[in-house]
Parts: structure tokens; C-alpha cells; sequence
């Protein structure tokens, strides 16, 4: 028994659909408790008001897009070096959400941004590298829809998000580095200046982030593992396994 | 919190709906598109599954008649 058998397609497929479900269900489950904190539990902020409640999603967010770049790249690292195409198929599979949770933590940062700084957008450090976090994420997307041939568009595309590294960091102590307007870190590990509920409102979300990320990455890595081997014996015999197909 | 200061948020409501709005509008279009996208998957690979014994006849028939006949032996 080793964990590399489940890097074969026809291993690895069924595995990643019990994942989802798992997942799935923890991160609507970690959602209601995290949102019944935010909303109910935890107190009014004394200096921000009732606006500060965004942090429950921009922050999460925030993390979760700098996090599944790095995974992203980590993916794509491992797809230059062993040349295998699971790894560049969880880079590509990661894309869409890690763009989505980047707008996210955009458009929640510039509706916080409103009531508490008086604009929805400067050209700060923290908000113009997340801007660029976003357009690497569709960078990514773009060059591999742009390559017709998939093994070279995964070259491509792993190479990107590997150089794209590079901002993460950038990011994360742009706040610490120059002069932002974006308020420094409330937490840092070991340390926080927060309320307790807002806190662990903030830390719930988070992990419920983190589950959504992973179930619906593996969501699409399973859709994407179809549309690459169509045709392959393990895709043959998961069709025959499907109700809805069987006839066929 | 009362159910009444939970919309109107102390006047900050608009901001404060319209982040979690735009959170819950991504997510519902990325479960949708998700969802389509496995479908178009699964239809895709049955259709190669279901073309590939009709593609290998075609293929048979098109060799076979490209390749002319034997050449007719001299009869002694």
C-alpha cells in the first residue's frame, strides 16, 4: 500500500468523487456555524462599526487565493519535473476557484474599503498585488485555452504559475513593507487582536473556505480527467458504471 | 443582534449585503458551471465511446480500398 497508487487515473477518480462529497457537506456545514458566529455571536466592532462583519468573507478569502496560488504552483512544479499530467491537472483544476476567491476578496475589500477609508479603491500595495494575483489566475486560464496542444499548454501554463510565485509573498507583507492604507495583519500566528467570536467567526469560515476549495477542485479535476482520456478503458468502464449511461 | 439591526446593519447593510451578495452569486456560478461542464464530460467521452467501433470499420473499409488488388499471376 502507498499513497502513489492513487496516481493512477482510474484510482484516483473514484477517491477524489467520495473527497467531494466529504468536503462538500463539511464546508456548507462549517458555513451556517461560521455565519451564525459572524451575524449573531459576535459583537459590534467599537472603531469599524457593523461594516467590519465583510472580514467574515474577505478575509478568508484572501487567504484562500494566496493559498491555492501556491498550491497551484506546487502542482505545477511537480507536473515540470515528474512530467505528469495528474499534477498539471489539479494546477489547472485549482484555477477558476483561486480567481474566484481573488475577486472575491477584491470586490469584499473595496465594499469594507466604502464606509471605513471613505473610497472603494486606492492603488495600494496589499490591493494592487491581489489585483495581480488576479490577473495571474487568468493569465493562467487564458495560456492554456490559447495552446491546442494540451500537453504543451500544461508546459506553458506550470511555468507561469511557478514565476507568478513570486507575488504571494508580496502580498503577504506588502502591509509590513511600504506604507499601505490597508490596515496591518489582526492575526498572525500565535497572536491576535481580536474579540474572541470574531476571531474564531473568522477561523470557522476559513476552514469552510478551505473544504469548499478542496471539493470543488476535485469536482472539476474529475471532469477534467474525462475530457482528457475520453476513450481510455477507466473511462469506458466509469461510464459503464453511471446509470444515466449504461444504455449507451 | 435583533432581526431588524441584522438588514439594516446600523446603516452599513448595503455594504455588507452586497459583499456576501457577490460571494453567493460566484459560488451558485461555479457550482452551475461545475455541474455543466461534468455533464459535457461524461456526454463527450460517451459519444467517443459509442463512435469508436463505427470509426474503426470506416477506417478498415477506406485501408482496404485504398490498397489496389494483387496484381493478377501470369498463367503459365
Amino acid at each position: 500500500m502507498s499513497i502513489f497508487k492513487f496516481a493512477s487515473p482510474a484510482r484516483f477518480y473514484p477517491l477524489a468523487g467520495k473527497l467531494v462529497t466529504l468536503f462538500g457537506w463539511l464546508a456548507a456545514i462549517l458555513c451556517v456555524v461560521g455565519l451564525y458566529i459572524g451575524f449573531v455571536v459576535a459583537p459590534t466592532d467599537f472603531q469599524q462599526g457593523e461594516s467590519y462583519r465583510i472580514i467574515f468573507i474577505h478575509v478568508p478569502s484572501a487567504w484562500m487565493a494566496m493559498v491555492i496560488y501556491l498550491v497551484m504552483a506546487t502542482w505545477s512544479a511537480a507536473a515540470l519535473i515528474w512530467n505528469t499530467r495528474l499534477s498539471a491537472h489539479m494546477a489547472e483544476a485549482l484555477a477558476p476557484t483561486g480567481a474566484m476567491f481573488a475577486f472575491v476578496a477584491l470586490w469584499s475589500g473595496a465594499f469594507w474599503g466604502k464606509p471605513t477609508w471613505g473610497t472603494y479603491w486606492v492603488w495600494d500595495a496589499r490591493l494592487t498585488s491581489t489585483l495581480i494575483l488576479l490577473f495571474l489566475y487568468l493569465g493562467f486560464m487564458a495560456l492554456k485555452a490559447s495552446i491546442d496542444d494540451p500537453r504543451k499548454a500544461d508546459r506553458a501554463a506550470s511555468l507561469l504559475a511557478i514565476v507568478g510565485a513570486i507575488n504571494v509573498p508580496i502580498i503577504y507583507f506588502s502591509v509590513r513593507w511600504w506604507n499601505t492604507l490597508h490596515q496591518g495583519s489582526s492575526v498572525t500566528p500565535g497572536t491576535s487582536k481580536m474579540a474572541s467570536a470574531m476571531l474564531s467567526g473568522m477561523l470557522i469560515m476559513s476552514l469552510a473556505a478551505w473544504a469548499y476549495a478542496i471539493a470543488v477542485s476535485l469536482h472539476r479535476v474529475r471532469s477534467l480527467m474525462i475530457e482528457r482520456e475520453a476513450g481510455s478503458d477507466w473511462v469506458k468502464q466509469t461510464l459503464a458504471d453511471l446509470p444515466s449511461y449504461r444504455e449507451s | 443582534m435583533s432581526s431588524a439591526t441584522l438588514f439594516t446593519l446600523s446603516g452599513h447593510g448595503f455594504y455588507i449585503w452586497a459583499s456576501y451578495g457577490m460571494l453567493a452569486l460566484a459560488v451558485l456560478l461555479e457550482l452551475i458551471f461545475l455541474r455543466r461542464r461534468r455533464q459535457q464530460a461524461l456526454h463527450q467521452a460517451s459519444q467517443v465511446a459509442k463512435e469508436a467501433p463505427a470509426r474503426q470499420a470506416v477506417v478498415q473499409a477506406v485501408v482496404q480500398a485504398a490498397i489496389p488488388a494483387p496484381p493478377a499471376r501470369p498463367q503459365p
